[in-house]
């Protein structure tokens, strides 16, 4: 992509939150001691926040992107002390699988000479661009265009706090422009719900190819993905509320800390009254009930909170998947192929607050020989959180007994549901059953495990 | 819901009731107006539906023995307006089978004949007899699901899945955006009192709905799970081979909500509602499955059949051959103890409560606009037609037809009425399909086709016979004086036919759509329906500037001749 001739100024802002004022002191520090005392030329932190509803962009934290191990060998030569855009794109990744809906890559901090800065320019743009779309696809599933095509970055030139900003459209549509830097008190806002449901559709194989994992995750899920971002009624607080509301309605007094959030599919969305005939041939089944805690600035809209709800939920389902994926292919071995039912279990989420924003939960994921441990390592590694063990709660799920397996793998139409009392008031909550969900694409039924049953 | 079988002498309930004796009786003539074979067994029975609540007996259907089982009565409570349940059953003189819980009405077939409402009360004494018709509305939603059958298992499949889906009804939420209504799961203490008072005050559920979107909620009450943590996420893959079909249903889900009324009441009525569709989809799909038709969707409708207080929700077979529907139709007549020879449970005759239900008639024409005529002060008895129809008139569909099309429109008010009251499903001919039938049958030349000619009684009566296959009558006569003298003549068609009734002469056309006549005086009035109004649909003015009103014997004129066309009703049309 070529450099616009002409940079325009934005009216659009880049507010780092007042408590990163220390941080920018700390790195502007210690690129300067990496500069001259290891060579390397530049150092890059992702921005993480929000797009604000106003139009400004809220930073809330920023971690770091690692240089490569080799860059810090004595002999290195300065290629390998160069941050490449693949590198950055790739770290970035790990970090976004991490943030909760709301909360994105937003941009990069830059610090380096003015030289290495301009050197470096097209390097950081085509990162930006990278992220932007790996976000989009990680996040929206690629069905949905309600990811900013604003990136920033922020240029700290070595031995200055004091940044430039600028703000790339990384569609490649608009044009770039610099943008005031600001630091301000910056406040997020939860959003709390929960979501559930039962996925089912046929991904017939394509002849001579073997069945991909994630890719057929990817072409199973379609429907729901894009029924969902269709569906724009949403309950919060138990309300329809107007998109261009502002969220919170009384800034002054507010002192709500959270946004209570029911979410919808429309139970119409691409479908026609009729029968049609099926081979399950390569059968998906993705059943999911997972609690959401996405955030965004105080200061946001309904259209962008109900926006950070339903990414809260893709990012979440894609990121697992993701990492399920990437664990497979050491795993997996021919047999799991030709098995005729096979049932996956996705990584659980361990999660700790960002300590200086509260509403931001971020989520770590872990396997099931995974443990806290691991959990508070990679928030430390990745996020630069200095988070203690008693601050990371790996409780929200847990994997699945055999028994529990069994029935899942039971097909749902030999389930009996006789003596299943009878519906009430609070009628999701039964005796016999662990988890009650409401079915989407294919079928909308009750899903159980029959854990007292089996047990 | 399990049989029980009750005692005779079931204990006396110390409280009012009421019911519509009239419509009781009138259930009863229906049933017996269908004729059975003289082997079959003739004990008869029957089962009581109301609001217990209100304490309102809302129907009684008569049954014989045999169709007293638990089955139909399943059925028919699907079928029911989701307020109402089975209260009871019926006992007549004394031997009849007993179904299910509740009270039992005695009866005697002597009261049942005689239509004798004293002799009831005398034997029933907790009631009062009295006409029940709430205020309220009816909310409208449309939802769709799936059910994927196994390929051999699809009957047994459909009965899970439909069992499945009432457990997991509580997901679905109902919202107007408009006026902000939410219809969700919640706990009866966090009710909202009279949730939709603004929306049912004066209003009646068969004619003012509300419409809502459904939606699946994919959040649900969490805080009573037996375990504080969730299982992870799972993805299962089947590769078996196994073949299945897939029914996509979209049901039309339609509820009372009647002036008073808490939103925990609306909310658990919206979900029996859905439930009872669903149910009633599944029978409907499992009976076709075991009569060898396939896995078919049905199609929701809901209807007002003559004299009742309530709604009927039904699936239709539609897509079973039309002789298998007319068969099917046959069966809902006697359950619902509808007219033998009336048809009740067409297509055309659906309610269009929601804006998508299909409609065969324009909804933008004004239906039965004489119903509006507030002011009339009757001469003698009155008769007029019976059922529904459109007021057709120039210059409608973008057809300028003024000065010649006044014939075409009464014609095509006619028409309105046997799609509204259920004689055919075939749309509204306009003027050039009307013209070209008669070509067709060899009545006119071709030019006639695109031409601005006039038709007449005769023409009304062969496009009418040859497109529907519907006979008409003739009444001719020589001067506008003796139409008058005709008065007795149409008064007997709208009680026994009740069609509109087109007259021609002195080069106009109109429709005459009742007749005021006093047996002592002679003073004969005409409710006229006038084809020659050019404005919009506007019913004050319709009805202030006479285009539909009663006009008196002068209206027509002595010195011209007129021919009526009254059209007659098919014998064998449910």
């Amino acid at each position: 992509m070529s450099l616009p001739l002409a940079i325009v100024v934005t009216e659009s802002m880049i507010l780092f939150d007042q408590q990163l004022e220390e941080w920018v002191k700390k790195s502007a520090k210690n690129h300067e001691f990496v500069q001259i005392e290891k060579s390397i030329p530049a150092s890059a932190y992702f921005l993480l926040g929000s797009f604000c509803s106003d139009g400004d962009i809220h930073i809330a934290h920023a971690s770091k992107c690692p240089v490569h191990s080799s860059a810090l060998e004595a002999n290195a030569n300065d290629k390998t002390k160069l941050l490449d855009d693949q590198w950055m794109t790739d770290n970035a990744e790990r970090v976004l699988r991490m943030l909760p809906g709301g909360v994105n890559v937003v941009g990069i901090a830059w610090f380096s000479t003015k030289e290495t800065f301009n050197q470096r320019k097209s390097v950081i743009q085509k990162t930006l661009t990278r992220i932007q779309k790996i976000n989009n696809s990680l996040t929206t599933a690629g069905m949905d265009s309600t990811i900013s095509d604003h990136m920033v970055c922020a240029f700290f030139e070595t031995g200055k706090t004091t940044p430039t900003g600028t703000i790339f459209d990384v569609s490649g549509r608009g044009t770039d422009s610099t943008a005031k830097v600001a630091f301000q008190k910056l406040e997020w806002i939860s959003l709390v719900s929960n979501a559930s449901a039962r996925i089912v559709l046929n991904v017939p194989i394509v002849a001579g190819k073997q069945p991909d994992f994630y890719n057929d995750f990817v072409a199973a899920t379609k429907n729901f993905t894009t029924n969902f971002f269709h569906t724009d009624l949403m309950l919060l607080d138990g309300q329809i509320r107007e998109d261009t509301e502002p969220l919170i309605k009384d800034l002054k007094n507010n002192k709500k800390t959270t946004v209570e959030a029911q979410l919808f599919l429309d139970p119409l969305y691409n479908r026609e009254s009729g029968a049609s005939d099926h081979i399950t041939s390569n059968m998906h089944e993705l059943m999911f009930d997972i609690e959401i805690r996405a955030a965004v600035p105080l200061r946001s809209t309904v259209k962008d909170a109900k926006r950070a709800l339903k990414h809260h939920l893709i990012r979440n389902l894609f990121s697992r998947a993701e990492l399920h994926y990437e664990s497979m292919e050491i795993v997996e071995d021919s047999k799991a192929i030709v098995d005729s039912c096979q049932v996956h279990q996705l990584p659980r989420p361990a999660t700790t607050v960002l300590h200086s924003h509260p509403a931001i939960l971020l989520n770590e994921f872990l396997f099931e020989a995974d443990n806290v441990e691991d959990a508070q390592k990679n928030f430390d590694d990745m996020m630069d959180l200095q988070t203690s063990i008693e601050h990371v709660d790996e409780g929200w799920e847990r994997a699945l007994t055999p028994e529990e397996m069994d029935s899942v793998r039971t097909p749902i139409e030999d389930l009996c549901f006789g003596g299943l009392p009878p519906p009430s008031d609070s009628c999701c909550s039964t005796k016999t059953l662990l988890v009650t969900i409401g079915i989407i694409v294919a079928i909308i039924a009750t899903i159980i495990y029959l854990t007292v049953a089996h047990g | 819901m399990s049989v029980v079988k009750m005692s005779s002498n079931p204990e006396p309930i110390k409280e009012i009731w009421y019911i519509d004796c009239n419509s009781m009786f009138q259930n009863y003539a229906n049933f017996r107006g269908f004729s059975r074979s003289t082997d079959s067994d003739t004990t008869f029975g029957g089962l009581v539906f109301g609001r217990k609540s209100r304490k309102q007996v809302v129907h009684v259907f008569f049954a014989y023995s045999e169709d007293l089982t638990e089955s139909n009565l399943t059925f028919i409570q699907s079928s029911l307006s989701a307020d109402i349940e089975l209260l009871g059953n019926l006992q007549i003189d004394g031997v009849s089978p007993l179904i299910g819980d509740g009270f039992t009405l005695q009866l005697t077939i002597g009261m049942l004949e005689s239509r004798n409402i004293d002799q009831f009360l005398d034997l029933n004494t907790m009631f009062n007899n009295e006409h029940i018709m709430l205020e309220g509305l009816s909310l409208v939603s449309k939802v769709g699901y799936e059910w994927p059958l196994r390929a051999g298992r699809e009957g047994e499949d459909a009965k899970n899945a439909c069992e499945r889906l009432s457990c997991a009804s509580f997901r679905f939420t109902y919202l107007n955006v408009d006026k902000k209504v939410v219809i969700r799961e919640h706990k009866e203490k966090e009710k909202i009192g009279k949730q939709l008072d603004e929306y049912s005050k004066g209003a009646v559920p068969y004619k003012d709905a509300l419409e809502l979107i459904g939606l699946q909620s994919i959040t649900r009450d969490t805080s009573q799970d037996p375990e504080d943590q969730k299982l992870v996420p799972t993805v299962k893959i089947n590769r078996d081979d196994k073949h299945f079909t897939k029914l996509i249903n979209i049901t039309e889900v339609v509820a009372p909500a009647y002036y008073g009324e808490d939103s925990f009441v609306i909310y658990t009525r919206m979900r029996e509602a859905f439930n009872r569709r669903i149910q009633n989809n599944m029978i409907v799909l499992v009976n076709g499955i075991r009569k060898g038709r396939g896995v078919l969707p049905s199609t929701s409708a809901t209807f007002l059949p003559p004299g009742w207080a309530s709604l009927l929700n039904l699936q239709l077979p539609t897509k079973w051959t039309e002789n298998e529907q007319k068969v099917y139709r046959i069966r809902l007549h006697k359950l619902f103890n509808l007219p033998p020879s009336k048809p009740c449970l067409r297509i055309s005759q659906v309610l269009a409560l929601h804006s998508e239900t299909p409609s065969v008639t324009n909804s933008k024409l004004l239906r039965n606009p004489h119903m509006n005529i507030s002011n009339y002060k009757p001469v003698g008895e009155v008769t007029t037609v019976r059922g529904s129809y459109n007021y057709h008139h120039y210059m409608q569909d973008g057809i300028d037809d003024n000065g010649w099309g006044c014939a075409y429109r009464s014609f095509q008010t006619i028409w309105s009425w046997f799609i509204l009251n259920g004689y055919t499903d075939k749309p509204v001919p306009n003027h050039r399909q009307i013209q070209q039938c008669l070509v067709d049958i060899g009545d006119k030349e071709t030019k006639f086709v695109g031409s601005r000619q006039w038709i007449g009684s005769t023409e009304i009566s062969f496009v009418l016979n040859s497109m529907l296959n519907l006979e008409c009558r003739f009444i001719a006569t020589n001067s506008g004086n003796e139409v008058v003298e005709k008065a007795r003549e149409l008064a007997r068609h709208f009680e026994t036919v009740g069609t509109p009734v087109m007259i021609g002469g002195n080069m106009l056309a109109h429709t005459i759509i009742g007749v005021d006549f006093n047996e002592n005086t002679g003073e004969t009035k005409f409710l006229i329906l006038d084809p020659h109004y050019t404005g919009s649909e506007d019913l004050k003015t319709i009805i202030s500037k006479g285009w539909c009103n009663w006009k008196p014997a002068k209206f027509w004129s002595p010195d011209h001749f007129y021919n009526m066309v009254l059209p007659q009703t098919p014998s064998e049309a449910i």
